[in-house]
């Protein structure tokens, strides 16, 4: 039972990474990343492929959630300065070429057999995996940028953000550079997801294309507004709150309450869905959000 | 050469499919002003209620009427509960109430009939060959069925006085509503239009290749790049716009691998919003 805890708060501190990271973009920001999986992916990938070279697990952690940061930036250039539906769509196309270079590119990602043996991140001390440790380091990533957040929300760059949001003309009038804004915020919160992304890969060992599909994106959306677009506690929460659902469900269907266990979790979905349906219509704010 | 016309003509058939697809993206985008993610996932409940007709013994046409009518009860339901009362918001949310309904839909869909490939019955018969070029009874019907569908909404729009105020409308909707134009009227026919749209091209799409729960929201992309190509909000864009991307897919297969097609269609919207954000063959929209 208690190994059980410990790997599902594992995933969960990762979906609470990948729900701080689409927080900044669209709680503090206001842009609509349709893609957020995306980054995760490039950080899985980079990471385990790297570390599959004999390179530090930590050092291609980091080349990770660099290259996921970069690769966010192209994506700015081209529809940051277009109309936010547009964003939306560019976003998830690129979600999905990402997924099919993971799917096609054989020489590089194995394509649809995946890595095997991605190593653990504390490999070099020896074959055998310490779940607790490894528990414990997710909490204090995820800790340490929660906390950097919360002070870069705080610093000039988080209330420029906020004026941005707020009124953009009033805000470029006063001369601010909003486009310059949105893409720190943009790249930022891609590289949060690449942490997050390189972090599951090393957990759990074996990644394929298809954790990465844009079903993914869309569970974080969910974990953000229902937490409060725009609090990153509330992202945290929203995390937890989503997690315990979906893990908890499965439970049941674990005891056999539902004969069909792959028809029980589309089942799942549906009554996800039509909770970020009522979220959207009758508490937009959602748990934590200030009301606008 | 013979082998360059033979992807074209397959082009054009996959493009005439998604040009009813990118033709109700785009009517949405005109008039409700946010991308639909849902749209796809319509175009796969159509596929599916037509799918259980035909099981039931009925043949395509009233299959496919079955699909359509399934899609604008269940589309005319969402949009009375989630995107009416939304629309007085900031369109953001009506973008993220789509993902809710498209998580809905697909997963009812998911859980309904399972994962499963199906495919309509219908009579296997051998392409006709002309002049090397080799097409199906099913695409010559595919084709037809399209054109069909895409001449009746130039008339509705040119010709009916609900669809001149549906362009007005879409041109502008401060405009429109001081001269005596009824919205919400016009709203609802654009609704009704845009999901038969998709029910047609679910049928379509099930006949082309096969029924899964993922087949609407993988030509989705594809739809939305045809849009944005013929500029979004302007219907006889999004037209052309779905047989150049089909075309270009198609031809595309012969220099890469087939699995990459999408791609194709990402690479032209990419190209589109850098160059020409308002779209190829759109007039002026607002992009910004």
């Amino acid at each position: 039972m208690a190994s059980y805890f410990v790997a599902m708060a594992s995933i969960a501190f990762i979906y609470c990474l990948l729900a701080l990271g689409l927080n900044l973009q669209w709680g503090h920001t206001g842009l609509i990343n349709f893609g957020h999986v995306a980054s995760f992916a490039i950080g899985a990938y980079t990471s385990a492929i790297l570390s599959l070279q004999g390179i530090p697990v930590v050092f291609s952690l980091l080349a990770g959630t660099l290259l996921a940061g970069l690769a966010a930036y192209p994506i700015g250039v081209i529809t940051i300065r277009l109309k936010e539906d547009y964003l939306a769509i560019v976003t998830l196309g690129f979600s999905e070429i990402i997924r099919l270079i993971c799917l096609n590119e054989m020489w590089l990602t194995r394509g649809p057999m995946g890595l095997p043996n991605v190593p653990n991140l504390f490999s070099s001390w020896g074959p055998k995996t310490n779940e607790w440790l490894n528990m414990i380091v997710f909490l204090m990533v995820t800790v340490c940028v929660l906390l950097l957040l919360q002070r870069l929300i705080r610093s000039p760059f988080g209330r420029g953000l906020r004026a941005i949001q707020e009124d953009e003309y009033a805000a470029a009038a006063l001369g601010k550079n909003v486009v310059a804004f949105k893409m720190k915020s943009l790249i930022i919160g891609a590289a949060i997801a690449g942490i997050a992304g390189g972090l599951y890969a090393h957990y759990m060992s074996y990644i394929v294309p298809e954790m990465f599909l844009p079903v993914v994106t869309f569970y974080v959306w969910v974990a953000v507004i229902l937490g409060g677009s725009g609090s990153n506690l509330g992202a945290i929460l929203g995390s937890m709150i989503l997690f315990v659902f979906l893990e908890g469900t499965r439970f049941l269907g674990d005891f056999g309450f539902i004969v069909d266990k792959t028809r029980f979790a589309s089942l799942r979905f549906v009554i996800v869905g039509l909770g970020l349906i009522l979220l959207v219509l009758y508490r937009p704010q959602g748990l934590m959000g200030k009301e606008k | 050469m013979v082998d360059l016309l033979q992807h074209i003509l397959n082009g054009i058939t996959s493009g005439c499919v998604l040009a009813l697809v990118a033709l109700g993206v785009t009517l949405v985008f005109g008039i409700s002003r946010f991308a639909s993610v849902a749209h796809g996932d319509y175009v796969t409940l159509g596929a599916y209620f037509a799918l259980v007709a035909n099981r039931a013994g009925w043949n395509l046409v009233l299959s496919g009427l079955v699909g359509v009518m399934a899609c604008v009860f269940f589309g005319y339901i969402f949009f009375i509960f989630v995107f009416r009362p939304l629309d007085r918001r900031p369109k953001i949310a009506s973008v993220i109430g789509s993902i809710g309904v498209a998580l809905v839909v697909r997963h009812a869909i998911l859980f309904i009939w399972g994962t499963e490939q199906h495919s309509y019955q219908v009579a296997i018969e051998r392409g006709i060959r002309f002049m090397g070029l080799m097409i199906t009874k099913n695409e010559i019907i595919i084709v037809i069925t399209a054109f069909i569908l895409m001449a009746f909404i130039h008339l509705i729009l040119k010709k009916t006085r609900i669809g001149k105020e549906m362009r007005a409308l879409a041109d502008d909707q401060d405009l429109a509503r001081v001269t005596a134009i009824n919205p919400l009227q016009v709203i609802t026919l654009m609704w009704i239009l845009a999901l038969s749209l998709a029910g047609v091209a679910g049928l379509l799409l099930g006949l082309k290749s096969i029924i899964t729960p993922y087949m609407g929201w993988d030509i989705l992309l594809s739809a939305f790049a045809a849009a944005i190509l013929g500029g979004i909000g302007n219907p006889y864009g999004a037209m052309a716009g779905a047989i150049t991307i089909g075309v270009s897919e198609e031809v595309s297969t012969m220099f890469f691998p087939p699995t990459y097609r999408l791609a194709v269609a990402f690479l032209i919207m990419i190209l589109t919003l850098l160059f020409r954000p308002s779209g190829i063959f759109g007039q002026k929209v607002e992009v910004k």
